[in-house]
């Protein structure tokens, strides 16, 4: 389903990606870790379609199609999501209309009706009991004075109103304290399914406690260094990145 | 006088020939030195510092010694929702349109009246408030206004709380290429609530000069909203001069909505005279072909313990060209003053220019006042969120633009009536 060959990239002249392969299927969950300037960041913004990341070789496909070649509005209607490390502030626009209009965008691109207000209300209610969204922050303007966990969940949410076939986290547990750990946890596992991959980027093991990975990967110096399952993390928890540092060195 | 433009020079003439329908010695008195004071110096040029960025000389297209005539298409007045729309006064170019207008029933301890009315059936209580905050001295565009005095609107409360706006219409009709001073009077007391929806629009193709000025006392725990749309049509030049004085814990809230128009300067100048005052003034620009759009404002804190909070928002598109001079000055002595001013332009074209000059003056030591200015381009990160989220760059770009302006309104107008102003700045990126 998403298959990254040879895939080098830089912003400005530096060169940050320097041939990364990566074979995700459907329902599986990857999770990428690495220690900080590895390139993390920069492969979920190539995936997503950031400007500024220039893609220098290797192909990026996914369901078959080019990725590269999408605009990210249309990366979003093939189904592709990105769970920001750092999510935007929009003053003045509400969450709710936010989601609306972002949801009503994917399903015109995907040939399915648009919500009107009753129903999507309906349907974002349904989510924001799992999530522990009360109406309040859908009426706040996006992330505006969200604190760490809130602005988690909310991207959380809006993960599962998009209902990605590929979902990328970037950095999700970074500035959350334990419960909302797990509240964003549990929420990103109970979004699981046989149609739908992720890829956790993430620098430390614990938020793997909560969305358990199939395959974990390392990434050091813009490649894939080692692949593993589930004990790789834990072995890095425990032993650090040095080893591939050195390596990649 | 020979020193004056032709331009300055026709307005004078012109304001010699009008026969005035209401004349009083007091009236005349008030006119005449309105005459006066713009004779010494005409209309005011880049040379003075207030007026560096914003030129006159397009009113040298403008006819002075029309009067235009008054018919009017009574369906291009509705703006408002009916449960709003209780209490109506609609102005053509300047005059009171009885056929046109619905007052309604008010409330003990409110008046709503034209200017021309009151002055027949209320003379003395014209007299005792008209012409007294407007000092002119270095004003020439309010002396113009007040050399010729004739109508407008006259809204007095005492002691009453009204629960529906006062709506009012200033028409502008094109076509005769007029000029027209509208003066209005607002008094507040008693801790009287009032609310002013003001709508000023221009009809028909070709250019004209609307000039209106708004004198406002609010006194004794009053409050009043005064919100103001600015839809004048492509050629319209709109000026106007809002003079504010409040009392004790009074409030007063200014918001404007600038969106059309070849160019309009909406000059405000708020004096808090009394502990416990407080204003309000915001507002919102967006521009774009060569549009010029200047907002001036002044806030006097003139005794300890006032304070208050502004904030101007604009997008600029085009060629056009905003202007915001911010002024707030604190007076020695008046400690515990908390001012706030805040300025922000979106530029959406690189021919898009603002001009924004604050200037803080304080003479007393304990006092918070803080200003902030920025200019730019929407920000690429918000742009790239939204589109991540699949939503196509053209929308994404309206709702930054949209949420930028938005929360003006949500910061200065009454929630009643944030959708009057939302969906205007909607319609304007719509029609982009």
């Amino acid at each position: 389903m998403l298959e990254i060959k040879n895939l080098h990239a830089k912003v400005g002249d530096t060169e940050i990606l320097k041939g990364l392969d990566l074979t995700i299927n459907a329902g599986e969950v990857h999770a990428i870790m690495g220690p900080n300037g590895a390139g993390k960041s920069t492969l979920s913004y190539v995936l997503s379609g950031r400007e500024g990341y220039e893609v220098t070789e290797g192909t990026v496909s996914y369901q078959g199609k080019n990725l590269l070649d999408m605009e990210p509005e249309v990366r979003a209607g093939e189904g592709v999501f990105l769970a920001f490390q750092y999510p935007v502030e929009i003053p003045g626009v509400s969450t709710m209309n936010f989601l609306k209009a972002a949801v009503n965008s994917v399903r015109k691109y995907r040939g399915e009706s648009e919500f009107d207000a009753m129903d999507f209300l309906k349907f974002v209610r349904e989510q924001t009991k799992i999530l522990n969204i009360g109406d309040d922050m859908l009426k706040r303007a996006v992330n505006v004075g969200f604190s760490g966990g809130e602005k988690k969940r909310a991207e959380v949410l809006q993960m599962a109103v998009l209902a990605p076939t590929l979902a990328l986290l970037d950095e999700t547990d970074s500035g959350l304290d334990v419960d909302a750990l797990r509240i964003v946890g549990e929420g990103v596992t109970a979004l699981r399914s046989p149609e739908r991959s992720m890829l956790v980027i993430t620098h430390y093991q614990r938020l793997l406690d909560y969305i358990v990975p199939d395959v974990v990967h390392v990434l050091a110096d813009g490649k894939i260094v080692d692949t593993g399952d589930k004990n790789l993390a834990i072995e890095l928890e425990k032993n650090g990145y040095a080893n591939y540092s050195e390596a990649a060195a | 006088m020979s020193n004056l433009s032709p331009i300055s020079q026709a307005f004078v003439d012109q304001q010699g020939a009008v026969a005035f329908s209401a004349s009083a010695p007091w009236l005349d008195q008030l006119r005449k030195a309105g005459l006066e004071s713009f004779s010494a110096d005409g209309l005011p040029t880049p040379k003075l510092e207030d007026w560096k960025y914003t030129n006159l000389n397009v009113l040298e297209k403008i006819d002075a010694g029309q009067r235009g005539d008054a018919a009017i298409d009574s369906t291009q007045l509705t703006w408002l929702p009916t449960e709003l729309a209780t209490h109506k006064l609609v102005f053509v170019n300047g005059r009171f349109q009885s056929e046109l207008s619905a007052i309604g029933d008010l409330p003990k301890g409110v008046k709503v009246l034209a200017l021309s009315e009151a002055l027949a059936s209320e003379p003395g209580l014209v007299e005792e408030h008209l012409g007294q905050i407007g000092g002119f001295e270095k004003a020439p565009v309010l002396a113009l206004n007040t050399a010729f005095i004739e109508d407008g609107y006259v809204v007095m409360v005492d002691k009453a709380e009204l629960a529906t706006p006062i709506e009012i219409v200033f028409v502008s009709q094109a076509k005769n290429e007029a000029a027209h001073h509208p003066r209005n009077l607002i008094v507040a007391k008693n801790n009287a609530r009032v609310t002013i929806l003001e709508r000023h629009i221009g009809i028909g193709e070709g250019g004209y000069l609307a000039n209106s000025a708004f004198e406002v006392l609010v006194e004794d725990g009053a409050h009043v909203q005064h919100y103001r749309l600015l839809e004048d049509s492509a050629d319209g030049i709109n000026l106007s001069s809002v003079k504010a004085k409040l009392g004790k814990d009074a409030t007063y809230d200014s918001f404007v909505l600038s969106m059309s128009g070849q160019l309009s300067r909406n000059e405000i100048h708020v004096s808090c005279e009394a502990g416990g005052a407080h204003t309000n003034l915001n507002g919102v620009y967006v521009g774009r072909g060569d549009q010029h759009i200047d907002n001036t404002t002044l806030i006097d804190h003139v005794v300890p313990n006032t304070s208050s909070k502004e904030t101007y928002k604009g997008a600029l598109d085009g060629k056009s060209r905003g202007v915001f001079q911010g002024a707030i000055i604190v007076a020695d002595g008046a400690d515990g003053t908390d001012g706030r001013m805040s300025n922000k332009t979106l530029l959406l074209s690189d021919d898009a220019e603002i001009d924004a000059k604050p200037q803080l003056e304080i003479y007393a030591d304990d006092v918070q006042c803080a200003h902030g200015f920025t200019a730019g381009e929407l920000d690429e990160n918000s742009l790239f969120y939204l589109r991540s989220r699949g939503i196509p760059e053209a929308i994404a770009r309206s709702m930054l633009v949209e949420g930028f302006l938005d929360e003006v309104v949500e910061e200065g107008v009454a929630e009643d009536y944030q959708d009057i102003f939302k969906t205007r700045i909607a319609d304007w990126m719509n029609s982009g």
